[in-house]
């Protein structure tokens, strides 16, 4: 009974110390055999200990994985960005929420590829660009703007007169940018990248550590003999669990952000106010004259 | 005193009813159009169509010859890729004598084919240049109103026994081949599979 609670309690003194690796270095000296999987959120869902690990019984522990296994199937990385299926207007990517099991039974770490551990580690990067295009027929390039998006497998975030806030899967971004300059003149472009590969990486090595104390614990509780045993265990549990989804929340929106680039478009229709270019001419009478000088409204 | 006062008083008032006649251009709005806005230097029309009519004044400078500036607008619209269809010399209300320039042009980028006519008259102290423009599908209908646009158009600015004005016209000008539209039958590159093309028909005798 001493053992038993003496091993209880230098495993709850152990617990506030394992959600802490805050690089990726120090979690891999943490924990050097473990294998992150294949990519982000997979990874930290299905990182688990080499061995079989026991699923807790509902009945031990009535613990909601259901965001768990909803994170398992979010694509995480640019390269793992949907493939181009057109979604509906205002949608959100889809999550898979399939009922898998919350911890995987076997560890595939043998089957993962140098190639699937690089992608891992591969540069994450967040692109947000910007456009803004004076165009001849503003309601047929706003439809247009649209219809394109949704043929690349984006969708339209925010949307006004002339305003647009579109999420566009990050490969296809440059290629709408292109289509879309082709909708009128561009006044303005601007692209701008944001590397976040040494936060997704701390989150994706946070993540897998959270989830093997969550799994002692668990193992702890399931082991406990008395009320107060169990309580204790608990407790600590719910900081875990809480933490945990903390983290998996940070990692879903870095996802989200990396793969769906944010692009905004602003569109003005054509006028005289719009320049057009006329190179050292010291008449430039001729730039005020035109289609778009005569025909605007 | 009192003649020397009367003196001044007259060539005030006559000064005053001389500057409204002072001004470089002078248009009754066309059947069909209205004045959408208008000021000494602009003066902007619209059709129920969105077809365009606008007058504009600009300086003109030492040596600004009808031909100089009519060379100038082709090149520069050129340049732009409007293609000159046609040039022709023109006559306003007021006899002054100016270039007619009809242009098609497709918008960049976009390619919505428009139509563009602008009439260039210059005086000593101005160029005046009447343009109209809009949608292609409209370009035969307000081409053939051009005389009648220009009957309304009084033009300003001439001094006695000026060069510049009634001036020569421009020799015969054009644009840049400009590239041809995708869609364009003429092009070969875009000629129909001959295996759909149905056979020639034998000419009668």
């Amino acid at each position: 009974m001493l053992r038993r609670s003496l091993l209880l309690l230098s495993s709850l003194l152990l617990v506030p110390g394992l959600g802490c690796a805050k690089r990726a270095s120090d979690a891999e000296s943490a924990a050097p055999s473990m294998d992150y999987g294949g990519d982000g959120m997979a990874a930290a869902g299905s990182a688990g200990p080499s061995e079989p690990s026991p699923m807790p019984s509902r009945e031990a522990y009535d613990f909601d994985d259901s965001k768990l296994a909803e994170a398992r199937d979010v694509p995480t990385s640019v390269q793992a960005a949907p493939a181009t299926t057109p979604r509906p207007s205002g949608g959100k990517p889809e999550i898979a929420t399939d009922n898998k099991p919350i911890m995987p039974e076997v560890s595939k770490g043998d089957e993962v590829s140098d190639t699937e551990r690089k992608k891992q580690f591969a540069r994450q990067i967040i692109y947000t660009a910007e456009l803004q295009l004076s165009v001849y027929k503003l309601d047929d390039a706003m439809q247009r703007a649209e219809a394109l998006t949704l043929a690349a497998g984006g969708y339209v975030q925010n949307m006004s007169q002339g305003y647009y806030v579109l999420r566009i899967p990050a490969p296809a971004l440059r290629g709408i940018m292109d289509e879309l300059a082709h909708l009128g003149v561009v006044e303005a472009r601007t692209l701008q990248a944001r590397d976040v590969s040494e936060e997704f990486v701390d989150l994706t090595t946070r993540i897998r550590v959270l989830r093997e104390t969550q799994q002692q614990l668990l193992a702890l509780l399931r082991s406990a003999r008395t009320v107060e045993e169990a309580l204790k265990v608990r407790a600590s549990l719910d900081g875990v669990t809480m933490e945990l989804e903390q983290a998996m929340g940070r990692l879903r929106l870095l996802e989200s952000l990396i793969g769906f680039s944010t692009l905004t478009v602003r569109m003005s229709l054509r006028g005289p106010q719009n320049a057009v270019p006329s190179s050292n001419d010291p008449f430039p009478w001729v730039d005020g004259l035109g289609v778009e000088a005569t025909e605007w409204n | 005193m009192t003649i020397t006062t009367m003196h001044r008083t007259a060539l005030l008032g006559l000064a005053f009813l001389v500057l409204p006649a002072c001004a470089a251009y002078k248009i009754q709005p066309p059947v069909g159009f209205a004045v959408v806005s208008e000021n000494d230097w602009q003066t902007r029309m619209k059709a129920q169509d969105n077809v365009g009519l606008t007058l504009q004044r600009f300086e003109n400078v030492k040596g600004g010859t009808l031909g100089f500036w009519g060379a100038d607008l082709v090149k520069k619209l050129g340049n732009r890729n409007y293609t000159l269809v046609s040039q022709s010399p023109i006559k306003t209300k007021n006899g002054k004598t100016g270039t007619r320039f009809d242009f098609d042009y497709e918008t960049y980028d976009t390619e919505l084919p428009k139509f563009y006519t602008a009439v260039l008259v210059v005086t000593d102290r101005h160029k005046i240049v009447l343009q109209v423009a809009g949608d292609q599908q409209f370009a035969a209908a307000y081409r053939a109103r051009i005389p009648e646009l220009l009957a309304e158009l009084k033009v300003r600015g001439c001094k006695a026994g000026s060069k510049i004005c009634n001036g020569a016209q421009p020799p015969k000008l054009s644009t840049p081949l400009v590239k041809k539209s995708k869609a364009d039958p003429a092009d070969p590159a875009n000629a129909p599979d001959t295996a759909t093309t149905p056979p020639p028909v034998a000419a009668k005798p």
